[in-house]
């Protein structure tokens, strides 16, 4: 029965032996010279039998069985490997897809071999033994050889399917061999991959871009997509390059950078996460080094100071500051000791020399490199105070306006008083004059006029300098003498109520460094307070205690005390809200203590109250010591 | 024939308004003025000399205008005294007239010398039979 029958070899010779042998038998013979050619053979002619070669150029035997096995067509088809050393190596032959293995190593018996292998027989046909009395020298050497072939191949084969890439090889852009790694990367079997054009593996859209590669790869040997392509929910990159002395033939190498990309990806994001709040922060940031150099700055920071980021790079930090300290002084010493660095009211000079009051906040960068020097770099977060002031300025002024509304109907009182002594005397005066004259008497008069006259007019000064709208201004000044003030200026609402003041001084003395106006409008807000809790035969206590707190430093203590009603603790609880207030009259704007928070606050103190229903209540202010 | 002058306590805790007030009273040659400074001594004044009329301040310190009056109204000695209250405060007025019906009149600082003793003429002459 005549069989159509295809040989692979690259020894001519050795196809013309093939070919007699089998045409002497009728059958129809086609021969190829690789695994190339007889794939180019296979599109257009189906054979019964093949004989392939083991060892080839281009495409290997056992790559070219592989491949056919994966064709729907060649399934009947039977593949006979035949090799000069297959016989010693235990090569097994249908791992591969073939059905038989016979040796060429000796011509004795090959021809029945052939006709053997041709035949229908299931079984194995008798292996040709290798034969040594024949021909040995020749036959050895090409034994020999071709046992190191197949063993290299085997142990390349064992390499490209360890390592994490896809590899393909391209013949004519045809895939010819492709590694588990790769196969499992495009999603289908290796029938599938194997024979397919490189290109048409990837989604449509990418294409040409691959095909592109592959002809750059000849001119740019090591050239690789730039960015990955989607393989299945997978991003891969690839990589071609040409094999040298073989025109024809590319290396396809294929990363699977899924999770490179994901790490990459979220890395990125991250950073870009933290830059962004960095870069639409309001607080002006600043990284100054250890030797007061400013090494990085965000928008705020450079809009603020009117400097751009590469201006602000290396800029001395003492520059910013517009005090007299210098950033060692000021905070980069006082940093090693706690770490963090709170100043609620520094001030930093712009370009143009202005300065700007900014709330400060300081730490430390801690990281490896430099803590270990002890040189950190300094992190300054400053937030521009300009508006805030603004506003906090407003709403204080509105308060002392209330303030000094509930004053005056004091004050009202206490002008009064002088003005009748001044009406009264000046009627005295007259009479005096028309009658008879004592000049002792009238200059008495006089002085009793002058003196009240001038009391009216402390009284009135007093309210309108409170009342005033003044810039802030901070000053070092003595607590007591600002207590002592602050009562003078509402002595006649303690009059009026009946109020007895008591005065409890620190023996010690110290400085605050204060608004001076501010700080009075606080004291007077509390003691205004402090007379509307209590009824008559009160007392009201003003007093000042030194301390030193290990974390605070020296602080002075400033307290207003007195033992009126109390406050009930539902109501403590919200006595810094703003507006809160269980007073009806109309000048009570509720904003007393909220602004009296406020201005402790921006003098980086604090305020505190105790109280107990039916005792009493202590206002204390704490603030740091010059 | 010699009529007994009327005699006038003006308490007040401001001095100076006490020394003028008693300057022009008695320059006027129709009164005899005592003064005192604060409640306490005023009420020892009035019980020592009975005046005719007492002029009472209202804000003072310690002792108010209005303790000073009740203690008055309230010792058998002294109940019959006419008290006119003087005042700086508008607000206080409401609480004279109100007043607990013990002050006879008020009068509100400032005032001139000449409606002061209208007002202590008027008292008077209220009180006389």
């Amino acid at each position: 029965m005549q069989k159509k029958i295809l040989v692979v070899d690259d020894t001519q010779l050795f196809l013309k032996l093939m070919e007699r042998i089998l045409l002497k038998q009728g059958h129809k013979v086609v021969t190829a010279a690789d695994g190339f050619e007889a794939l180019q053979v296979l599109s257009s002619f189906v054979p019964d039998v093949m004989f392939v070669d083991l060892v080839m150029p281009k495409i290997s035997g056992d790559r070219l069985c592989q491949l056919v096995r994966k064709m729907p067509h060649l399934r009947h088809c039977r593949i006979v490997i035949v090799s000069a050393a297959v016989s010693e190596l235990d090569y097994d032959y249908r791992k591969i897809g073939a059905d038989l293995c016979i040796s060429k190593v000796t011509q004795e018996g090959f021809a029945e071999s052939v006709t053997a292998a041709v035949g229908d027989q299931q079984s194995d046909p008798p292996l040709s033994r290798p034969n040594p009395s024949t021909a040995q020298r020749r036959e050895r050497t090409i034994h020999e050889i071709t046992h190191a072939l197949v063993t290299e191949s085997a142990h390349q084969e064992t390499i490209l399917e360890t390592i994490p890439e896809g590899v393909m090889e391209l013949t004519s852009g045809i895939v010819t061999y492709a590694n588990s790694q790769a196969v499992s990367l495009f999603e289908r079997p290796l029938g599938g991959v194997l024979g397919s054009s490189f290109p048409s593996l990837f989604p449509e859209t990418d294409r040409q871009r691959v095909q592109m590669l592959t002809d750059a790869a000849e001119k740019t040997p090591k050239d690789g997509t730039e960015e990955a392509l989607v393989l299945g929910g997978r991003e891969v990159m690839v990589h071609v390059a040409a094999v040298p002395g073989e025109s024809d033939t590319h290396l396809a190498i294929l990363q699977d950078v899924t999770e490179q990309q994901e790490v990459k990806r979220a890395l990125r994001q991250a950073m870009e996460h933290t830059e962004s709040i960095i870069t639409s922060m309001a607080e002006s940031l600043l990284v100054v080094t250890a030797d007061s150099k400013v090494n990085f700055a965000n928008p705020a920071a450079c809009e603020m100071l009117g400097y751009t980021e590469h201006e602000l790079f290396n800029y001395p930090m003492d520059s910013i500051l517009a005090g007299d300290d210098t950033f060692q002084d000021a905070v980069y010493r006082p940093l090693q000791q706690s770490g963090v660095l709170r100043k609620p009211s520094l001030q930093y000079r712009t370009r143009s020399g202005e300065r700007v009051p900014v709330s400060f906040l300081a730490t430390l960068i801690h990281d490896e490199c430099t803590e270990a020097e002890h040189r950190c770099s300094v992190l300054c977060i400053a937030h521009d105070m300009r508006e805030i002031d603004r506003l906090q300025s407003q709403v204080s002024q509105a308060e002392k306006m209330a303030t000094a509304g509930l004053l005056s109907a004091g004050v009202a009182h206490e002008i009064k008083n002088p003005l009748a002594i001044i009406l009264q005397g000046l009627d005295a005066l007259g009479t005096s004059l028309q009658r008879a004259p004592n000049r002792e008497v009238l200059l008495d008069m006089i002085r009793r006029i002058r003196n009240a006259a001038e009391r009216a007019d402390f009284i009135v000064r007093g309210l309108l300098d409170f009342a005033r709208q003044s810039p802030s201004h901070f000053s070092r000044l003595s607590p007591e003498a600002l207590l002592d003030e602050a009562v003078a200026l509402v002595e006649h609402q303690f009059r009026i109520q009946g109020v007895r003041v008591e005065r409890t001084y620190s023996r010690e003395r110290t400085l605050v460094r204060a608004d001076k106006n501010q700080l009075l409008q606080v004291v007077i807000n509390l003691l205004v307070n402090a007379i509307e809790a209590i009824s008559e035969n009160g007392i009201i206590t003003v007093g000042t205690r030194l301390e030193v707190d290990d974390r605070l430093g020296k602080y002075v203590q400033i307290s207003v005390s007195d033992n009126g009603k109390g406050i009930p603790p539902e109501e403590l609880d919200r006595i810094f809200e703003p507006f809160f207030t269980t007073k009806t009259d109309a000048l009570n704007t509720g904003l007393g203590l909220s602004v009296s928070n406020g201005i402790i606050d921006k003098h980086g103190g604090s305020i505190e109250v105790r109280s107990e229903v039916g005792s009493g209540t202590d206002v204390i202010v704490f603030l740091p010591c010059e | 024939m010699m009529t007994k002058i009327p005699t006038i306590l003006v308490v007040d805790d401001e001095k100076d308004f006490c020394h003028f007030a008693r300057f022009n009273l008695e320059i006027s040659g129709r009164y005899k003025v005592h003064t005192a400074n604060t409640g306490q001594r005023a009420l020892e004044l009035a019980v020592k000399i009975t005046p005719d009329l007492i002029l009472l301040d209202i804000m003072m310190p310690e002792m108010d205008g209005f303790e000073v009056l009740r203690a008055l109204k309230e010792s058998l000695q002294t109940a019959a005294i006419p008290v006119v209250m003087l005042t700086a405060l508008e607000q206080d007025i409401p609480r004279v007239l109100a007043g607990e019906g013990y002050a006879q009149d008020y009068l509100v600082k400032p005032i001139r010398s000449k409606d002061l003793m209208a007002k202590i003429e008027d008292t008077l002459a209220f009180r006389r039979p």
